[in-house]
């Protein structure tokens, strides 16, 4: 179809072509006529070859696209086509920036302020803390100081009772060992002078036997 | 010539949805439909239960807003970027999730009468709108907070850039609407092409060059609205 409608633009192209060269040049017409000839037939056998090609390739598109080949009858594209579409489509932006905002930068954004809000002032305390935290430094350490005193004061009361208790328990035994080295003492002198009361007459006795013998 | 005509077919073809006076793009409207439930349900899903610490999808809408407000801080400023979070909030979410659907979901499996279903950042008149309302967005927010000293800022900083300055106004809807348009129908054509012509692998990193465009040109749009609107509160001296 595509290739016979074009060799009739052809050959009328041709014909218009010897028309005008007959007119212009009139003993040059049949070496003219001939060259046109062949250059059209030439192209005519190019043309053949080409709509051949696009048909196969076009046939496979076809085949591979149907919907898209109806479209090819309908009426040329426009991209820039404004119409009522636009206004339609600005009212449906407007309602959807109120729906939005409504239900999502809104609330949202109220939260993320919340939460800022919320970590600043928990930023902020622990900052206030620094001063609490050097307050109960001081006080413990405080403590640990008065810790230390009261356990030395403890540990010399302690040394000097414990000294006093010694001496005094010293002294006791000293004079109960004093006593008893008194008592001891006297005893035996006591006993030495019973001993030495009893020997006497058994002495005088022996004395005078001793005497009695001698003499 | 047959294999020009398919590829270039989906290019500004359109569902059109005729009363007797208006028309509109069907295509469009379906998809920006989608878009617009699909937000509403991650918003009711993951705000509807707010903890001080977030679980699941709250993780998701918290990060989002953060980005947000952190465009909104950096281009219009500390005292007055709050009352534009939700203007650049929802610029940045609709054009982000349209422009991924497009490159991620396949649109194209569900058949129309005519034209196809794509991102609704592939219409102009969506990218459009969204210009417009940006420009109405910077002057409002100017003259609400100047009045009518704002219009000072025409002869600023000298008389004669007042041409310029005019011109501005028009060039900016104009270089945000074409800017997101262009880039948006582009990846989807040349992905389009290349799965008509090797629909195997290779359109793959061109997929996730469209993945990183999309993503790059909503935060573009976002940026650049909020760097206007900051333009326009700043004081001029």
């Amino acid at each position: 179809m595509n290739a016979a409608s074009r060799s009739v633009t052809a050959t009328s192209a041709k014909k218009a072509f010897l028309a005008s060269a007959r007119r212009v040049a009139a003993t040059r017409v049949v070496r003219t006529s001939a060259k046109a000839t062949s250059t059209f037939t030439f192209g005519k056998d190019l043309q053949n070859k080409l709509a051949l090609a696009s048909k196969t390739v076009g046939a496979q598109l076809l085949l591979a696209l149907p919907a898209l080949a109806e479209e090819a009858e309908k009426e040329p594209g426009k991209l820039f086509d404004f119409d009522f579409t636009l206004p339609i489509m600005a009212v449906q932006f407007l309602v959807l920036m109120v729906f939005l905002d409504k239900t999502w930068f809104s609330p949202v954004g109220k939260v993320l302020d919340d939460r800022d809000e919320n970590l600043r002032n928990i930023l902020s305390g622990v900052q206030d803390n620094t001063g609490d935290v050097k307050k109960m430094e001081d006080e413990a350490s405080k403590v640990v100081a008065d810790a230390r005193t009261e356990a030395a004061n403890l540990i010399t009361d302690a040394k000097k009772s414990a000294e006093t208790e010694g001496t005094e328990k010293l002294a006791a035994l000293k004079k109960k060992l004093d006593a008893q080295y008194e008592a001891a003492s006297a005893q035996l002198v006591k006993e030495e002078d019973d001993a030495r009361k009893a020997l006497e007459p058994e002495i005088e006795k022996l004395a005078k036997q001793i005497v009695e013998k001698v003499a | 010539m047959n294999l020009a005509t398919i590829a270039s077919l989906s290019v500004g073809q359109h569902l059109y949805w005729r009363t007797e006076s208006v028309a509109v793009h069907g295509e469009t409207l379906l998809t920006s439909w989608f878009i617009l439930g699909l937000l509403g349900i991650v918003s009711i899903a993951g705000n509807s239960n707010l903890k001080s610490i977030p679980e699941g999808l709250q993780n998701v809408t918290e990060f989002s807003l953060e980005f947000i407000r952190d465009i909104a801080k950096t281009q219009i400023g500390e005292e007055e970027h709050k009352e534009w979070v939700p203007f650049i909030g929802t610029i940045f979410l609709f054009i982000f999730v349209s422009n991924w659907s497009g490159a991620l979901l396949p649109w194209r499996v569900i058949e129309l009468p005519n034209g196809e279903l794509g991102a609704p950042t592939n219409d102009i008149n969506t990218t459009a709108a969204l210009a417009l309302l940006t420009s109405i967005a910077y002057f409002y927010a100017g003259i609400a907070k100047k009045g009518i000293s704002y219009f000072k800022r025409y002869v600023e900083p000298a008389p004669f850039l007042l041409p310029i300055n005019v011109l501005e106004d028009f060039t900016k809807p104009l270089s945000l609407c074409f800017r997101l348009f262009g880039n948006i129908l582009a990846d989807e054509l040349v992905v389009g092409v290349l799965l008509l012509l090797v629909p195997l692998l290779v359109p793959v990193p061109l997929m996730l060059l469209g993945l990183f465009t999309s993503a790059i040109q909503a935060l573009v749009f976002a940026t650049l609205a909020g760097a206007y609107i900051g333009e326009s509160l700043e004081d001029h001296h």
